[in-house]
């Protein structure tokens, strides 16, 4: 008979000093949820676990706990037959009352704090009748209603890591709910939100990881809300502007300080004899052209030492991000425009393949220009890639002869990698191809380098502080070295690390960038 | 222990107990105690909608609805207080869609209605097919807006009542494990149904009949136990809900031939026929070896539905049959079977939600009006939670303008004290063993098809199992956050329950809407249109029988 094991979090306050974790053993079967391995220990092993539980459908929100670090409901959780062991913890963020039991108190206060209901004018009066609303005018209202109030939002935000005064996902969700419902009168409500840390999310996306009930809390709630303040002229924040100012000055919100790296490569660069194996268009974003032109070195030799053609178009503009991410939906067309007409150019002469070294580009081009594309009726004959999935899933990956590299680290799974669909292990399996390196396992794949969703620009010391959260995450694990794909991760870290420093503080910590470490373990 | 004063409780804090706040607290110092947060009540896995004759999509008027649900009712329930949920249900509709909430609407901007067993229009008001989510949450708002006062995950244990008076109310505060006593004017009962008593239930774990139990410990009348309905679809071995409005938007059923049997058992109205009668058809399938692969269980097909109609209008059920039974139901059918859904009994009150016990108050699934008699329709128990819940509110305020604060019953409070104290003993007998046995004995002798011998063992075991429980020990002994002992007391609501199905199942000589008795397969108008009245008395429980309130309809064959 299979069995799984259960590692669970104990805490009798009347009698533990700290918590600990117990495990148990349960039989297997098909179909098993947490909740049923729970009731199973509960009924068969020992009686004085304590856990919530109501529906076991999903909708009453009862068991949300945290399994393998992650927020979700036990009920809806099944465990395959392949899993061996599972660590249940209860939700962070609150206060633990025993076990698995959790005071959701600062869940609902804040929830309280955004008046959770419709606020009508006193004008309107009561009729015997139901109010005309045409389905339309409720539909997005109606999208947001789904929260079952379980918490696990709350639990796994990043932001409330290092800052306990956001008001947190589903209290934006249900601000939204309210605001775009057109029986309500509370004009205040967008206000309030920015008050109470719409701009502190860094649109990393963790909580919708969390949800249990599947909503769309970042575009459809965040970064829709971020859009309306602008609509009505509560945002961007001061800070904000200066970024966007940037962008219209520049083409991209770092400034150019040293040669772009387009500039210091050729359009084309075929460094290989013979056939190419592929042929792409790169597109570098601003932070790898401007700043980080070693990595788009090494992205480039990567691709010469798979036989790949690159096109390097010097007259690409920002990907746009920055305004979307800030609620801009409305000054995207430039970018969409000039972008996607070089795009679509190289395609005209056969180069399909758009790729690109920054995640946040990547997430922008993936996300939210095919929707913005059919609104300005602008094609799209092309495909976008990520560099890392374009060496995983489209070539035959050159592998022979790479150097070895002794190290151990820890790999940051970068939150726009995850929002493109782009699974972590892509990257684990790549970085695991070169020879000697360790990597040790993340608690949890989805922490946060502060570096999203305009919260550098806007709350610079609470970037400050997910930054180094995250390095704190990786020495509580014994590792001094995070890996990782992104540049706005890597400068996050970067500015940290360099802070430290320059208080003297030794870190002895440091970032690599994958493909930078890539690269070298070609050169032999 | 501590005393804490109000002038009315709520025990519960489903739809109807929040309607029931939200009337009551308009002019009174109201405070709701709940095992568990409001928006965890059972209400909120209620799916497919409410009954109301807005007439939106074919003429409709209160009558028609009424007949439906008398004739649903197999003619048992009350009719002048079904005329009071059909007249009234409208304004509650329109009341709560101006709170909020969100009812999906027809392009002319009205609500939208869609069909559902039992009645001969469209005349269900829905919210998607999560209704009882959406109410759940637009009233919870209104509490929040108005400030009441709500005790949660407090468990009640016992009603105090003194010469047939209530007093006041005990309960556990889950958090720290201590009790306290709630002095009130008045309490309304909203505490829902008791599903947990059978092994096949839709409901929540928290479904556990305290509320009928702890009023019947404490004297009330107890009403038509024995009707218990079954729900045809669920999912099959974890009997998640699979919403009618499946069948409502034009799933159908289908045995192991590929027929759609109900064409036999319901030639008019097919899968729409009332709840009772659709059960009986699937058992009968899997008895005679119809069932999917000689199995428990038939289709449920909602593929013709097309995948966009299914995400718009069903997209909780399309989604409980992807997490839970890993079907993708806009390709393949559905496995499912009957289980245990709704208590058609309960505490017995009168039109204005008034129990046999002074200041004692009921509403909702917990309470028997009854409006629903021995079957209810779909869509008539969200209906019956917003009507019966403003009225009991209503007419609580109206009991305790002459009342002064009871005394405290401080015997009585120890004495109840006690008995949770002495649950923590070293017991022989294990709670969730005892549980099961229940729910086992309970599913196979008084469960769909029942008759003479079956509902007499049942009885029998039901008091064996009492009487062992007496024997049940808690043996987790911190007092925060104890659900061994929570358990332990909900088991003890349970066998109540149970006895009182048992026992009503056993007095009914007669077949009648989810009633069913194979020795006495036909409705008896002659001897059973009466409601079973069961009350505790001198140590013993006492039957009666009450003749139901024909005003509207005369009785005649049910026919769909």
């Amino acid at each position: 008979m299979t069995e799984i094991k259960l590692i669970i979090f104990r805490y009798d306050p009347s009698k533990d000093e700290k918590p600990h974790y117990e495990t148990y053993t349960v039989p297997w079967r098909q179909r098993l949820t947490v909740l049923d391995a729970l009731n199973y220990i509960k009924e068969n092993i020992d009686s004085s676990i304590s856990f919530r539980q109501g529906c076991r459908s999903a909708i009453c929100g009862s068991c949300a706990v945290r399994i393998e670090k992650r927020g979700c409901l036990a009920c809806k959780t099944t465990i395959g037959e392949e899993t061996r062991e599972i660590t249940i913890d209860p939700l962070n963020h609150y206060k633990v009352i025993r076990d698995l039991v959790v005071d959701l108190e600062p869940f609902y206060e804040r929830m309280k704090q955004i008046q959770p209901y419709l606020v009508r004018n006193n004008t309107i009066a009561m009729t015997t009748k139901e109010m005309l609303i045409k389905p339309e005018d409720l539909a997005e209202a109606k999208n947001l209603r789904d929260c079952i109030l379980c918490g696990s939002c709350f639990s796994d935000c990043n932001t409330l890591d290092v800052d306990n005064t956001f008001c947190g996902p589903a209290a934006l969700v249900k601000t939204l709910r309210f605001a775009s419902d057109p029986r309500d009168n509370n004009e205040g409500r967008l206000a309030q939100a920015v008050e109470l840390g719409l701009y502190k999310c860094p649109v990393d996306q963790e909580c919708e990881f969390a949800c249990p009930k599947e909503i769309n809390i970042r575009r459809g709630a965040i970064e829709r809300l971020r859009y309306l303040a602008v609509q009505k002229e509560l945002a961007p924040l001061p800070e904000h502007k200066k970024l966007i100012n940037s962008v219209l000055d520049s083409g991209g919100i770092v400034p150019v300080k040293a040669k772009p790296a387009t500039e210091m490569f050729p359009e084309y660069i075929k460094e290989f004899d013979g056939e190419p194996q592929a042929e792409v268009l790169l597109y570098l974003g601003c932070i790898i052209n401007r700043r980080k032109q070693n990595v788009a070195a090494a992205i480039i030799n990567i691709f010469q030492n798979n036989r790949i053609a690159v096109h390097l178009p010097g007259k690409v503009t920002c990907c746009g991000s920055p305004f979307m991410r800030i609620g801009q939906r409305d000054s995207m067309r430039p970018f969409v425009e000039k972008n996607f007409s070089i795009f679509n150019d190289y395609a005209a002469r056969g180069i399909t393949d758009v790729v690109t070294s920054c995640s946040g580009c990547n997430s922008t081009f993936r996300h939210d220009f095919p929707k913005l594309a059919k609104e300005f009726d602008i094609p799209m004959n092309f495909r976008i890639f990520d560099v890392g999935e374009y060496m995983y899933e489209k070539i035959a990956l050159n592998v022979k002869g790479l150097k070895k590299t002794n190290i151990r680290a820890m790999y940051h799974y970068p939150c726009h990698i995850r929002a493109s669909g782009l699974a972590e292990d892509i990257y684990i399996d790549l970085i695991q191809r070169i020879p000697g390196v360790e990597l040790v396992k993340v608690p949890k794949s989805g922490y946060c380098c502060g570096g999203g969703g305009g919260v550098r620009a806007a709350f610079p010391e609470l970037a400050d502080r997910l930054a180094v959260r995250r390095i704190e995450i990786a020495k509580e694990s014994g590792v001094d070295t995070l890996i990782t794909n992104c540049p706005f991760c890597v400068l996050s870290f970067e500015r940290v690390l360099g802070m430290k420093e320059e208080r003297g503080e030794k870190m002895g910590f440091r970032i690599i960038d994958f493909y930078e470490m890539f690269s070298e373990a070609y050169s032999i | 222990m501590e005393i804490i004063t109000h002038d009315i409780i709520i025990i519960g804090a489903g739809l109807a107990g929040q309607m029931a706040a939200l009337a009551a607290s308009q002019s009174s110092d109201t405070a709701i105690v709940s095992k568990v947060h409001p928006i965890r009540s059972h209400s909120g896995a209620a799916q497919g909608g409410i009954n109301a004759s807005f007439g939106n999509v074919s003429d409709d008027d209160w009558e028609k609805h009424a007949f439906d649900t008398a004739k649903g009712s197999d003619y048992l329930a009350d009719q002048d207080a079904v005329e009071i949920l059909c007249k009234n249900i409208t304004s509650r509709i329109v009341e709560i869609d101006h709170f909020g909430a969100i009812f999906d609407r027809m392009p002319d901007g009205r609500l939208a209605q869609r069909p559902f067993g039992g009645g001969s229009f469209p005349r269900t008001c829905y919210a998607g097919d999560a209704t009882g989510h959406e109410m759940l949450n637009t009233l919870y708002e209104q509490l929040i807006k108005n400030n009441v006062r709500v005790y949660e995950e407090w468990l009640t244990t016992s009603l105090m009542v003194e010469n047939n008076e209530y007093k006041g109310v005990l309960a556990i505060n889950l958090k720290t494990g201590e009790t306290a006593y709630f002095r009130s004017k008045a309490v309304i009962v909203a505490t829902g149904g008791c599903g947990r008593v059978f092994e096949r239930t839709t409901n929540s774990h928290q479904s556990t009949g305290d509320g009928i139990s702890m009023a019947y410990r404490a004297g009330a009348q107890v009403c038509d136990m024995e009707f218990v309905q079954f729900h045809p679809t669920t999912l099959v071995g974890t009997n998640i809900l699979i919403s009618e409005a499946a069948r409502g938007e034009g799933g159908f059923l289908m045995n192991s031939e590929n027929k759609r049997f109900m064409e036999s058992y319901a030639p008019s109205a097919k899968e729409l026929a009332p709840r009772d009668i659709v059960v009986r058809s699937i058992q009968t399938e899997i008895e005679k070896g119809r069932g999917i692969s000689g199995g428990e269980f038939v289709w449920l097909d909602l593929t013709s539905l097309g995948s966009e109609k299914l995400m718009e209008k069903l997209p909780q059920v399309y989604k409980l049959a992807k997490d839970f039974a890993n079907v993708d139901a806009a390709q393949d059918c559905i496995p499912v079977q009957s289980a245990q859904h709704y208590t058609m009994g309960g505490i017995r009150t009168n039109n204005n939600c008034e129990s046999s016990i002074k200041g004692l108050l009921a509403c909702g699934e917990c309470a028997c009006v009854s409006v629903h008699g021995a079957n209810r329709l779909g869509g008539n128990s969200l209906a019956e939670t917003l009507v019966f819940g403003k009225i009991a509110g209503e007419r609580a305020l109206e009991y305790i303008r002459k009342k002064g604060t009871p005394g405290i019953q401080r015997e009585a409070a120890e004495k109840e004290e006690e008995r949770i104290n002495h649950l923590f003993r070293s017991g022989d007998e294990s709670v969730p063993e005892l549980r099961k046995e229940l729910q086992n004995i309970m599913w196979e002798r008084a469960g769909i098809f029942r008759n003479e011998s079956d509902s007499r063992e049942a009885l029998k075991a039901v008091k064996t199992l009492k009487k062992r429980y007496s024997n049940a020990g808690v043996k987790d002994s911190c007092r925060i956050f104890n659900t061994d002992l929570m358990q332990a007391i909900e088991l003890g609501f349970l066998l109540d329950n149970a006895e009182l199905i048992a026992q009503g199942a056993l007095l009914r000589r007669e077949s009648r809407g989810s009633h069913f008795r194979t020795d006495f397969p036909q409705r008896d108008d002659k001897n059973w249109l009466t409601h079973t009245i069961i009350a505790f008395k001198d140590g013993k429980p006492q039957v009666t029988f009450e003749p139901v309130r024909i005003t509207l309809f005369k009785p005649e064959a049910r026919k769909y």
